[in-house]
This record gives C-alpha cells, sequence and structure tokens, in this order.
C-alpha cells in the first residue's frame, strides 16, 4: 500500500460521501442555513459598548421631602433622556426587589431620607446577571455624577442574590442544566427513534398491542430520565469544583426542567416524523438547537441582543426555562415569581405535544 | 362465514397508493382460511411487502380493508395486533439486552407478566435451542440465532395468525431447515401462516396455496401443484417466471404493465 493509493482511496470515499451528502434536498438545505444563522447571530448578538440600553430598573423614593427630594425625579428625567435606563416606581423596597426576583427590573433603586450621608443613595443589582448588572451600575453611577458629584459617592452598591456570583460561569451554570435537558430530550429522541425505524425494531412495536402514543411517551421519558441524570452531575461538578453555590427547591428545579423539556421533546419527536432517516433529524435539530443556545439567554443575557432579536428570544422556550431555573437556582424564588415562565412553558408544551403525536402516528404507518 | 377470533384472513379491494400516486397494491381481494399456510410470491416491488405492512397494520390502507379473525386492520387494528405476531427478514431484537429481557419486554407489551410469562420464555428459548444463551446479550448472537429467537418472539403470546416475511433471507442452510420445520410444527398446532420468500422451492413446499403478486395485483392464486398444472410448467419457479417475466425487475421500476388473472 502506497501513500499515493491510500490517499486516492481516501478521496474516492469521500467524493462517495459528497456524493450522498448531496442527494438529500434537506441535509442541503439546513447545511446551508446553519453557518447563514450562526454568523448573523453573533455579528448582531455583539455590540459595541454601551449599546445595551432601556434597562428596566425600580426606583424608590424614600426621601419624598428634605435634602434628596430632587434626586428621585432628577434620576427619572436624566434616565429617560438618556434611554439608557427604564425607570419604574415602586412604594416600597420590599415590592422593588420582588419584582428583580420576578425577572420584571434588573435593578432597585433606593432614595434615602438621610442623603446626603454615605450610604443614602442604594443599587441593588440582579447579579445573576452580572454583564447587565455592570452596565446597570456604569449607567446609574453617570447619570448620579452628573446630578451630584462623584467626590465622596453616596451611591451603595448590593447584590439580590444570597451570594455574589463571581465569575460569568455561576450566571451560566443554570442555564447549562436548562439545555442539557432540553438537548438530550430533543436530538436524544430524534436519534434513538430513528434508529429503531431504521434497523426495523420499530415494526416490533408497532405491531403490539400498544397505543402509539405509548411508545413515543415512552421514549421520551427515558431520555428525560437521561436528561436529568446528566443535570445532576453539572449540579455536582459546579458545586463540588467551581464553587457555585445552588439554593432552589429541588423538586421544583426538577419540576420546571421536566415540563421545560417536554415541548422540545414534541420537536423533538416532530423532527423525526419529517425527516426520512436519523442524519437528516439530527441536522434539523442542531439547526434549531444552535440559535437557541445563543438567544434563550444560556450564555448571553438577553437584553444584550438587539431589540428585534430580543423579540425571537421572547419566543423561544428555552428562554423561559433557563430564566426560571436561574430564579430559581441562584435567586432561591418560590413558585410565585416563576409562574410566568411556567405558564409559557406550559402552552408551549401542550402545542408541540398536541402537534408531535399525530404527526407521529401518521409518519409511522405512511 | 367468519368465525370471530379466529385465524382468518379476508382481504377486500385492498389498496395503498403512495405520495406521487404510485398504486403499490391495487385493488387486491383473497381469502385466507383459519389454519391455513399461505404463500405470497412476487418479484421485487410487486407489492407483497406492502401487503403484509397493511395486513400487519404497519401501513394504512388507501381504499379497501382486510380482516383477521372478523376484525378490521382499519377500524380495530388494537384487536387485531393481538391476533398477530411478525417475523421479518429485519430483526425484532434489540442487541443490548439479553435474549431472556427481549422476550420479556415483548411479552409485557403483550400483557403477558409473572410466571406465566417466565415459563413460557423458558419453553420458547428450549424450542429454539437458545436456552444456553438465554442470559447474554444478543449482539453476541449470530444471525440464524438472532432469527430463532426473532421467531419465538413473535410467538410469545400465542398469536393465531403469524406473518413470515423473507424469514430465512441470510440465514445458513442449517438455520433455513430448522426455521422450516418449526413453520410445519407450528402449522400442525392450526396456526395460520402468510409466508412471503423468493425461495421458490420453500414457498412451493411449504404452503397450502399461494398467491403470485405483481405491480400490485394479484395474477394467480391457488395450489401451488394446481397453478403450476393448469400453466403447463414443472414447477413454482417456471411458474413464476412464466407469470411476472424474466426481466430484471429491480431495473423496470414502476413500469405498469396488464397482468393476466388466474384462478387455480
Amino acid at each position: 500500500m502506497t501513500f499515493k493509493k491510500n490517499l486516492k482511496d481516501s478521496l474516492r470515499i469521500a467524493q462517495k460521501d459528497l456524493l450522498e451528502f448531496s442527494r438529500s434536498k434537506m441535509r442541503i438545505a439546513t447545511f446551508v442555513l446553519m453557518p447563514v444563522i450562526l454568523i448573523a447571530l453573533f455579528g448582531f448578538m455583539f455590540p459595541g459598548s454601551g449599546q445595551i440600553s432601556h434597562i428596566p430598573i425600580a426606583l424608590v423614593d424614600e426621601a419624598p421631602t428634605g435634602e434628596g427630594s430632587y434626586i428621585a425625579t432628577a434620576f427619572e428625567r436624566l434616565s429617560s433622556t438618556s434611554g439608557s435606563l427604564n425607570v419604574i416606581t415602586f412604594s416600597s423596597v420590599a415590592q422593588a426587589k420582588q419584582a428583580v426576583i420576578r425577572g420584571e427590573v434588573y435593578g432597585v433603586f433606593i432614595v434615602y431620607p438621610n442623603f446626603p450621608a454615605r450610604d443614602s443613595l442604594v443599587l441593588i443589582v440582579d447579579n445573576t446577571n452580572p454583564q447587565v448588572a455592570a452596565e446597570l451600575e456604569a449607567s446609574v453611577g453617570s447619570i448620579l455624577s452628573s446630578l451630584v458629584g462623584s467626590n465622596p459617592s453616596p451611591l451603595y452598591v448590593e447584590s439580590i442574590a444570597p451570594w455574589a456570583p463571581s465569575s460569568e460561569f455561576e450566571y451560566m451554570a443554570p442555564g447549562f442544566v436548562g439545555l442539557t435537558v432540553v438537548m438530550a430530550g430533543m436530538a436524544g429522541l430524534a436519534a434513538t427513534v430513528a434508529r429503531e425505524r431504521e434497523i426495523g425494531t420499530m415494526d416490533g412495536l408497532m405491531v403490539a398491542p400498544i397505543a402509539r402514543s405509548s411508545i413515543i411517551t415512552g421514549k421520551a421519558v427515558a431520555q428525560m430520565v437521561r436528561g436529568l441524570l446528566q443535570a445532576a452531575i453539572i449540579v455536582v461538578m459546579v458545586v463540588a469544583f467551581f464553587g457555585v453555590k445552588v439554593y432552589g427547591n429541588p423538586l421544583l428545579i426538577i419540576a420546571v426542567l421536566i415540563l421545560g423539556d417536554l415541548g422540545f421533546v414534541g420537536l423533538g419527536i416532530i423532527a423525526t416524523s419529517v425527516a426520512s432517516d436519523q442524519e437528516t433529524a439530527t441536522m434539523m435539530l442542531m439547526l434549531l438547537e444552535f440559535p437557541m443556545m445563543f438567544l434563550s439567554g444560556v450564555l448571553y443575557p438577553v437584553i444584550q441582543l438587539p431589540w428585534w432579536l430580543q423579540y425571537v428570544a421572547k419566543v423561544i422556550p428555552l428562554t423561559y426555562m433557563v430564566e426560571a431555573l436561574r430564579r430559581l437556582m441562584i435567586l432561591n424564588a418560590g413558585l410565585g415569581a416563576i409562574m410566568g415562565p411556567l405558564l409559557f412553558m406550559l402552552v408551549f408544551a401542550v402545542i408541540a405535544i398536541g402537534i408531535a403525536v399525530p404527526i407521529f402516528s401518521r409518519a409511522v404507518t405512511r | 362465514m367468519i368465525r370471530v377470533e379466529d385465524g382468518s384472513i379476508v382481504v377486500k379491494d385492498l389498496t395503498k397508493i403512495f405520495q406521487g400516486g404510485f398504486a403499490a397494491v391495487d385493488h387486491v381481494s383473497f381469502e385466507i382460511k383459519d389454519g391455513e399456510l399461505f404463500g405470497l410470491l412476487g418479484p421485487n416491488g410487486a407489492g407483497k411487502s406492502t401487503t403484509m405492512r397493511m395486513l400487519t397494520t404497519l401501513l394504512r390502507p388507501t381504499e379497501g380493508d382486510a380482516f383477521i379473525g372478523g376484525h378490521s386492520i382499519k377500524d380495530e387494528p388494537d384487536k387485531v395486533r393481538l391476533l398477530i405476531g411478525l417475523v421479518s427478514d429485519k430483526l425484532i431484537v434489540y442487541d443490548r439486552l439479553t435474549a431472556r429481557e427481549n422476550l420479556r419486554f415483548f411479552g409485557h407489551l403483550y400483557g403477558l407478566g409473572g410466571e406465566k410469562l417466565e415459563e413460557r420464555i423458558d419453553e420458547l428459548l428450549d424450542e429454539v435451542d437458545l436456552s444456553r444463551f438465554a442470559d447474554r446479550a444478543v449482539g453476541t448472537f449470530s444471525t440464524g440465532m438472532k432469527q430463532r429467537l426473532n421467531l419465538v418472539r413473535a410467538l410469545l403470546h400465542n398469536p393465531k395468525v403469524l406473518f413470515l416475511d423473507e424469514p430465512t433471507l441470510g440465514l445458513d442452510p442449517q438455520t433455513v431447515r430448522f426455521i422450516k420445520d418449526l413453520i410445519v410444527q407450528l402449522h400442525q398446532s392450526d396456526i395460520t401462516m402468510v409466508l412471503t420468500t423468493h425461495e421458490m422451492a420453500l414457498a412451493e413446499e411449504l404452503s397450502e396455496r399461494l398467491a403470485i403478486i405483481d405491480h400490485g395485483k394479484i395474477l394467480a392464486i391457488g395450489e401451488p401443484k394446481r397453478l403450476e398444472e393448469e400453466n403447463g410448467v414443472k414447477n413454482l419457479e417456471d411458474l413464476f417466471l412464466k407469470l411476472t417475466g424474466r426481466q430484471l425487475r429491480d431495473t423496470l421500476g414502476k413500469e405498469k404493465s396488464a397482468p393476466r388473472v388466474i384462478r387455480g
């Protein structure tokens, strides 16, 4: 065997593989779309410094009279003029903090009556989102320096979380937990169904006196269990090796993972039913997974995206799952604080499964 | 008159038209008696596998219907599934499970369980000489061993009708003989069997009656010997070639010709 012959044979195999690939329209479509979507996303996702604008912030004025009384009004006016902050007024600090936990605002700015004493202006930031917290701190600092000067600064910054995440990774950890479960549910299910169809064992399930929905439900449950076990491994690792602290009710976290995963299981079933083989199904799902990973707040805060991509992020169910997990795991939020995301995930799951099961039944008997 | 829940099969105008308008099975009608061993023969792409898949409820007919033990494959597929077993060249066994685990899993799907199921598994494994390998992963089995396991998997729930789709494809002569003997033995226990195969000798030896199907239509149906006599040929292979032609069928695609129907 000469080197030349080996090279020639390798080229022949490569040529055959490419020829095979070129015969599937669906694969070509996903193959072209993938880099187009990815590069467009990255291009739009990395805006220049200071481009995060209109960050929602709560304002609590505890000094309606006295020396600091003008601060709150001026802060609101300057925020609106600069466009950097969206100020929402709250009557108590407790209410404002709840709004942070619910994800409605990214921080709370409090004006105390002892102004201009040190620590009379307090900014509580949502430190589960370090990038946004830093941007918020800079914006508030800039507005205040134009109001009261910077020396000595009366602004005291504290975190809403019971602990202060020290790195970006800690922000990402809950997102990775969610992403792992979703990937297992969606891609894992598509792979196992396509495999059983290709090797023929699916026929054995289909001729058995069981409902079609039982087949797909059973497979989804197996994938979910696998996903949850992988999520548990991630949680153990980030806690044991990377110093991440995880709060929240474990049962509630599992419930969010299962509910969030259901809809994606539905998407996995739809892709498997539509695709002719395992490879095409996998490619179709990757086309969904990659944009989701970058747009849903797993890696970067949604508010960092351009406004139109923020709207896209808002229809991606993973965004809600990640948001709920982050609030549960970092902020120790209760059920009430994640009702909104839960409701969205439930609606998505009902619609996706509702479409997927009949499509699957038709696909396997067409 | 059909006796409910026996192993009879009545096929009425069964039709399957795939996307693009190709009629793989075109208004086919025939009957198979309870306990009969019926051969369904045809060249590649003739429509026999599509017919089998419709009869086993794996494919929904476009038109027509079929009744197994009196139950419609369209309207009562769950009742039909309880009555049938399927053995095909695609082995319905999981490589990573042991032989016993495979049978236990499929047994559970048919509502079997407990001691009764374990006894049935032991009995069936013994029947196909796999008792020694009961707790070995099926992935370590030879193709012949897998097909033997596949066969008993289909018999777990004592089906009234057994569909055998190319059950001897790719097997060594010893396994073919073993499976042939098992089919004969099952036939004696009055299970209705529908056999598709390209092995004419096997079909001729085993089938009480058979149908030759091509272009989605039945060209001939009856007892093998009688069909051969009527057509003046000396064996089933000659009959098959006389009716379906000698052209290499795989290269002809979906071309249609007007078939001549013979009833024997």
